[in-house]
């Protein structure tokens, strides 16, 4: 039984929920679905352009676990771009590191330093915000 | 709050710049006094550190307690992270400085 990975810590939520082809798709065909933390390790790794350690230590997580989830990443980008398929971006064993919210009146997301927890929007002050983690 | 916001331009038409540490100008906006300015990246071209350089800038110049941007480079994020900044990450590009003042309520 190989031991349960520890939760993997992401910075920020990604931005979007996932990604459409554009002109043709496969119909009724499952989306590739990438999890937060294999976002994450495409982001540190190939965004950023760390190197595997630095993003253990940043996802909180050992080097070859890292390794692990980049190369799921890798394989369902490489599907998703070959086979035309939808991306959806969620879930994942994760936590953030601080409490993320999303205002639906300016589209904008903002954290919350010290567990403070909001009552409106930081941006916009509209009370149309909701916790990305529920 | 203080935010510090990056900019393409010195005037209220500019954008927010994608890139944060790249960002030619910045606008220091204080919420509470209503009032604005708009400061040079000095830090722009440099090779090295420019994410830590930056931000300590920011924090000792200007006491920043609210980073707003389209993008934060890691180096940014994780100084933002170890002092408890308030960060806002907007999802358009397009979005004016006029604008940013106006939901600030600035
Ligand atoms: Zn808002």
């Amino acid at each position: 039984m190989p031991k349960p990975r520890v939760l993997s810590k992401i910075q920020m939520p990604p931005r979007v929920k996932g990604f459409n082809p554009m002109g043709y798709y496969r119909k009724n065909a499952e989306p590739v679905k990438l999890s937060i933390d294999e976002y994450e390790a495409i982001r540190l790794l190939d965004y950023e352009g760390l190197t595997q350690k630095q993003a253990a230590s940043i996802m909180g997580v050992s080097r070859p676990s890292v390794t692990r989830i980049y190369q799921k990443a890798r394989v369902k980008m490489a599907t998703m771009i070959t086979e035309a398929r939808q991306l959806s971006i969620e879930g994942g064993r994760i936590f953030f590191d601080s409490s993320w919210f999303c205002c639906e009146n300016c589209d904008s997301k903002f954290n919350a330093p010290l567990g403070k927890q909001p009552e409106c929007c930081v941006l916009c002050g509209a009370n149309t915000i909701y916790n990305l983690e529920e | 709050m203080i935010v510090a916001i990056p900019v393409s331009e010195n005037n209220v038409k500019g954008t927010v710049s994608t890139k944060f540490s790249r960002s030619p100008y910045f606008a220091i906006v204080n919420k509470e006094e209503k009032k604005y300015e708009f400061v040079i990246n000095n830090y722009i071209d440099e090779i090295e550190g420019v994410g830590k350089k930056l931000f300590a800038w920011l924090m000792k110049s200007y006491g920043v307690n609210t980073l707003l941007a389209y993008e934060l480079g890691i180096k940014v994020q994780q100084l933002a992270d170890e002092q408890n900044l308030q960060l806002i990450i907007i999802n358009d590009e397009s979005m004016t400085l006029e604008k940013i003042l106006q939901y600030l309520g600035v």
